[in-house]
């Protein structure tokens, strides 16, 4: 999937661990993991919301859009 | 929930009665063949050849009662046939159709009531529940086509074995349609079980 989570960076500036995140968030901490490893297929609004009340960050700096379209394939379009 | 448990039920004394059946079948086939002296091993039409037979025979009166001036007759045109005697290999051979029917069923009724089960612990979107909706399609399909391949069989028996001057089989008519709608339907709840599953994975998911 093209986006990214980048949990567990925020959580390393942030200096939080799973299980305090878990537990200010009100969710579990297998959900969270689930979350940070990227298995997630969705994610609520009112999950993102506490998670940036808690990390005092934006969505953005969470979730991150890539691509999936290489760069040689990028450059190759652009040429044209 | 009241019906779930009343239908599981249902199918434990199902389940119950089929291997009571199968015991008690077994036995009476392997041990005590007499009993099973007439039984319908034939049950297909047969067509007289001779017209004659085909018209209202005398000392049957079988003329429209109310008003015996009207013409109206009614016709017998086909006998159904019962085989009188058992053969002696016949007997291993109709203790492992038995067998096989039984345990089919037992299977059937396993599956069904896992699915039942399923619901009653509030979840009936599984792998589990999809294959078994497939697999009771795929025997509902096969019935018909075993059954065909059965009675081509017989026919085929009973011409080599007993003379049939007169009388030819009557061309059935193909009962697949019955079975096909039950087939079809059954597919489609597996397909939609499957949706239902994915929609659930998706659901859990979702933090």
């Amino acid at each position: 999937m093209p986006i990214i989570v980048n949990l567990d960076v925020m959580m390393a500036r942030r200096k939080i661990r799973s299980k305090e995140l878990a537990e200010q968030i009100g969710i579990t901490e297998a959900n969270l993991s689930i979350l940070k490893t990227g298995k997630a297929k969705a994610i609520r609004f009112t999950t993102l919301t506490a998670i940036c009340e808690v990390l005092n960050c934006q969505p953005g700096d969470i979730l991150v859009y890539e691509s999936e379209v290489s760069e040689e394939e990028l450059t190759s379009h652009q040429d044209l | 929930m009241k019906f779930l448990r009343i239908s599981r039920n249902i199918i434990l004394a199902l389940k119950f009665l089929t291997i009571a059946g199968l015991f008690i079948s077994s036995i009476a086939i392997l041990f005590y063949p007499e009993s099973i002296h007439s039984y319908n091993w034939a049950g297909f039409s047969l067509v007289p050849e001779d017209e004659n037979l085909l018209k209202n025979h005398e000392g049957i009166d079988l003329q429209f009662k109310p008003d015996p001036s009207i013409e109206t007759y009614l016709v017998i045109e086909r006998t159904e046939v019962r085989m009188e005697g058992i053969l002696p290999n016949m007997r291993i051979g109709m203790w492992a159709f038995l067998a096989g029917l039984c345990l089919t069923m037992y299977f059937i009724l396993i599956q069904v009531d896992r699915m039942i089960r399923s619901v009653q612990e509030g979840n009936p979107f599984n792998h589990e529940n999809v294959k078994g909706i497939y697999f009771l399609a795929m025997l509902l399909a096969c019935i018909p086509m075993l059954e065909r391949f059965f009675r081509v069989w017989q026919k085929h028996w009973i011409k080599t074995n007993f003379e049939m001057e007169g009388i030819s089989f009557l061309n059935e008519s193909s009962d697949l349609i019955p079975w096909l709608i039950p087939v079809i339907l059954l597919v489609t709840i597996g397909k939609m079980l499957e949706m239902g599953r994915e929609l659930k994975q998706e659901q859990d998911l979702t933090i």
